[in-house]
Formats: C-alpha cells, sequence, structure tokens
C-alpha cells in the first residue's frame, strides 16, 4: 500500500485502495492491472489447525479484485470518460466462491479477475486465488455486479 | 463441552474471527453470531456501507460457528464452495447473523445462514454453502492427487 492519495480519473484506484476494509487487511496492488495481493498476517488466519489465511480474507480479496476488474472493463467501454461520478455505483449482486483447498500457512495470497462481459446494467466476472501458481488455486470465485449509472453532473 | 465453551473456543481459536470483532450469542441452542460496526469493516465509504468481503466472511464464520458449536469435538469443517447473495447495503450497524443446517450428510453438511441488520425480516445477505466434516478437511499439504479424497 502506498500512501499516494486516490486518483480522482482512476476507477481502479477505488475499489483497489480506497476502502477501509482493504486497508486494514494489507491489500496491495500486484502485478496486472485487476490483480491483488494479500500479505500473510498472523492476526487474519482462519483455522489454525491450517495456519493460513482465512477464508473470509480471500472471499474480501476475490470480492475486491472483482470489483477492481467491473472498474477496469468499464473504463475501458469509456475511455474518453474521466468523471468518476459518471461511472455510478456497483453493488455485488452474488458471489460465489469455491474453495479449492486451504491457503498455506505463511503466504500471501494473490487474487487475479476478469470482468468477461457486461450487458444489461450487470457485469459478469470470475476471479482466481493463489499463491504462485495460477494452476495450483486456492479458490475461484464468480460474482455478478449490479452497475447504476447516476445523471451526469449538473 | 458445552455449545457455549465450543462457540467461546471457536471464536478465540480463529484469528480472523477477532479480527473482525465477531461474537456469539447462545439461546438454548440457538446461535446467533453478532458483529459489531467498526470502521475497518467498510468497503463502500459513501454510504458508508460494510465490504461484502465482510458480509461474506462474517456469514461464513458464523456458519462455521453453528457447525463447530455442536460437532462433538468442537472443530469447524473445511468450507467447500459458498455463495453469498447480497440483498441490501449492510450500513454502518451491527450485524446479525443464523445459520441452518439443511442436510447433514456423512462427510458433507448443506448449510444456508442469513444476515440482518434491522430485523430479521429484511435480511442483508444470505449464504448458502457446503462444508466437509473429517480429520483430513484442514490438512493443507495433502498432495494435489489425494486431493478429492477430502470431499468424497
Amino acid at each position: 500500500m502506498t500512501d499516494e492519495p486516490m486518483s480522482a480519473d482512476a476507477p481502479a484506484d477505488l475499489a483497489g485502495r480506497g476502502t477501509a476494509q482493504s486497508l486494514a487487511l494489507g491489500f496491495e496492488t500486484a502485478e496486472g492491472v485487476c490483480a491483488m495481493r494479500a500479505p500473510f498476517r498472523a492476526d487474519l488466519v482462519g483455522d489454525p489447525a491450517g495456519g493460513g489465511l482465512a477464508g473470509g480474507v480471500i472471499t474480501t480479496l476475490l470480492d475486491q479484485t472483482c470489483g477492481m476488474a467491473v472498474s477496469v472493463a468499464q473504463r475501458a467501454r469509456q475511455p474518453r470518460e474521466a468523471n468518476l461520478n459518471r461511472f455510478g455505483t456497483m453493488a455485488t449482486l452474488d458471489l460465489r466462491i469455491d474453495f479449492v483447498r486451504p491457503a498455506r500457512a505463511g503466504h500471501a495470497v494473490i487474487a487475479e479477475a476478469e470482468c468477461y462481459s457486461i450487458a444489461g446494467g450487470v457485469a459478469f466476472v470470475r476471479g482466481l486465488a493463489f499463491e504462485t501458481d495460477r494452476a495450483d488455486p486456492i479458490a475461484a470465485a464468480q460474482a455478478a455486479f449490479m452497475l447504476t449509472e447516476l445523471p451526469p453532473r449538473a | 463441552m458445552s455449545d457455549a465453551a465450543r462457540l467461546d473456543a471457536f471464536l478465540a481459536a480463529w484469528p480472523y474471527a477477532r479480527f473482525l470483532g465477531m461474537m456469539g450469542t447462545l439461546e438454548g441452542e440457538a446461535l446467533t453470531s453478532v458483529l459489531p460496526f467498526s470502521t475497518h469493516l467498510v468497503g463502500n465509504p459513501l454510504i458508508p456501507a460494510l465490504h461484502g468481503g465482510v458480509v461474506g466472511g462474517f456469514l461464513e464464520l458464523a456458519a462455521l460457528a453453528e457447525l463447530a458449536a455442536s460437532a462433538p469435538d468442537g472443530h469447524a469443517p473445511r468450507t467447500v464452495d459458498i455463495t453469498i447473495d447480497y440483498l441490501r447495503p449492510a450500513r454502518a450497524l451491527t450485524t446479525y447473523a443464523r445459520a441452518e443446517v439443511i442436510k447433514r450428510g456423512r462427510r458433507v453438511i448443506n448449510l444456508q445462514a442469513t444476515a440482518w441488520q434491522d430485523s430479521p425480516a429484511t435480511p442483508v445477505a444470505t449464504l448458502r454453502g457446503h462444508f466437509v466434516v473429517g480429520a483430513q478437511s484442514t490438512d493443507p499439504l495433502i498432495p494435489a492427487e489425494r486431493r478429492d479424497e477430502r470431499i468424497l
């Protein structure tokens, strides 16, 4: 996490580092526009028998990264639109997480997400969480976001 | 060990439950999970609303707490999959959750949970999911070729 102020014309940043919860969890932006990384922290462990980051942390990381992917996709559709408010609001409709295996103790987790369609005011996103290898995932996500465009500023 | 003792042991043992600030109350065998509002849980600062991941994580913990409190050994099972439906913004208020086992199989438990703030009649989110019980369920070091065994 950097201490730079949020850039007004970068929707990805709003999702990427603008929330109190993501700051509290210590999420960092990772390589690639729709990727985030949750550094390992002992206070974020789930089942003490496994010792890895909790499922809830992975859920939050995937939700946040999926939201960021929607922002990026919206920006790609409206490349000349610089006013954040014109993007309106985004609400998660549903989020499915398949927990393939527990996260490993002591390891950071990376999430990547792709918004593969925006249709009828709904954005469809899939995401994957892993430590180092996409072929050895911790969790997979499928999410739908409702988009509400706000009227232009007067 | 009583349900209350198993619940307390679960909440004390899971660091992420403490990070969220989650608590639980038992009335008889009925567990209500409680998540007091805290600024570090905010996802959307404009409303402000709890992060969707917090709502999902809280619902998953509420499900695990329900299962741990009623498990003979007090151990929480492993989460296989969850689906969270977001019904209303979860505002800057205390959130409550209850979980209900739909079907308890030999290895797999099907469960649904509901979270609300003002009233159970106006839920903010619901979760349904599958949870697997068994000695291997928490072992993160099972080789990939044997992973299927954990779910079957």
